[in-house]
């Protein structure tokens, strides 16, 4: 009688052979004492791992995992202030900037006018100290058309100071120069 | 996964500590009787729990939440120790303190398997888990590991050749041979 090889049997007992085999291998057991004897050896063998208790962890490790954790866990986390005080400061500057083109406009086309007759006015080419000239008072008329303009805000200066203090404080924070953890962690 | 580890987890995933922190209260243990039983010591099987979170904790946002976390857990601490008996040559460092049996106290295997165990049984029953720890820990570190997998996770060849990054032929392989060389310690043949 051919007797089953290790591989068989351990497939038997993890219940892993065909149905074919398992039936095959079942009809051997039945009849033969020696293979039926290594089958118990292994079948304790399972019994006994299978019993094995769980050994008691006598400390709570969480707060040692959590601890070597957190410069981790601060430098993932985002407050969630942050996108919206972005958002804000991005719909601030567009507006802004469409505010300033309706105010600089007129004046932009009013000096690239000027700036056009100046030079189709004077065929000859000027020289150096002329061109420098004509571009200074250009600037200049430019630089008072602005001022003229410029919408008259009454305010104290410590109000304009405070103003000024907290958009800078605003941009930093934005841009997450106060976020930055600094070296030891914190 | 249950709707708390699920919640746990999602809040994990955002970045919240305490989330993680419980879930490592609950799952702890069987993480460290992974580690304990293929290590078999409880000072290297703490460090191994602990670096085991701390993997789990990196690669939480790449696991799939529809899955349940204690296998998971438990397949990453096994890499953990056997990473670490890698680097320590695999040589165990057991304890006689953690080794309660001895070989005077050797008891047989079905003395104690009996379904129905008396009294005296049971007693025995902690010093005969302790012969079987100990004749875990004196197989080879691979052969450790497929015992663990198959007989204390339950994963089958081919997850456990998934898990440990070999091939199935010689997964079922070692786990056979260590099958036989275990079968053998404990009957007192060496």
């Amino acid at each position: 009688m051919e007797h089953i090889d290790d591989t068989t049997l351990n497939q038997y007992l993890d219940s892993t052979l065909d149905p074919p085999s398992h039936g095959a291998v079942g009809k051997h057991l039945a009849e033969c004492q020696e293979c039926q004897e290594r089958l118990n050896e292994l079948q304790i063998l399972f019994v006994t791992l299978d019993n094995v208790p769980d050994v008691p962890l006598d400390i709570d490790l969480s707060e040692r995992v959590v601890a070597q954790l957190r410069p981790e866990g601060q430098a993932q986390r985002i407050p969630r202030w942050l996108p919206l005080l972005l958002a804000i400061q991005a719909t601030a500057a567009f507006f802004l900037l469409i505010s300033a083109w309706s105010a600089a406009q007129p004046m932009l086309t009013e000096a690239g006018t000027l700036l056009t007759e100046s030079i189709v006015s004077s065929l000859e080419v000027p020289s150096l100290d002329q061109l420098a000239e004509l571009v200074g008072s250009q600037l200049d008329e430019l630089a008072q058309q602005i001022h003229d303009v410029r919408p008259e805000i009454n305010l104290p200066n410590a109000t304009w100071l405070l103003l000024i203090g907290l958009a800078l404080v605003a941009w930093l924070v934005g841009n997450g120069f106060l976020l930055k953890k600094s070296e030891n962690g914190y | 996964m249950s709707v708390d580890d699920r919640e746990l987890a999602l809040r994990t995933r955002e970045g919240d500590l305490g989330a993680f922190g419980e879930l490592v209260r609950r799952y702890q243990s069987a993480v460290f009787n992974v580690a304990y039983r293929l290590l078999g010591n409880r000072s290297d099987a703490e460090d191994a729990t602990q670096e085991t979170f701390l993997r789990a904790f990196r690669a939480f946002n790449r696991f799939d939440l529809e899955r349940p976390l204690a296998p998971w857990l438990k397949r990453i601490a096994t890499n953990v120790c056997l990473n670490w008996l890698e680097s320590a040559r695999g040589k165990p460092h057991v304890t006689e303190a953690d080794i309660a049996g001895s070989a005077a106290n050797r008891v047989t295997m079905d003395s104690w398997a009996n379904p129905q165990p008396n009294p005296e049984q049971k007693l025995m029953t902690a010093e005969a888990a302790a012969e079987v720890r100990a004749a875990i820990l004196r197989l080879p570190a691979h052969y450790r590991a497929v015992i663990e997998l198959r007989h204390f996770q339950g994963q089958s060849y081919s997850e456990i050749s998934e898990t440990l990054g070999r091939s199935l032929s010689n997964v079922k392989s070692d786990l056979f041979r260590a099958r036989r060389l275990l079968a053998k310690m404990m009957k007192g043949e060496s």
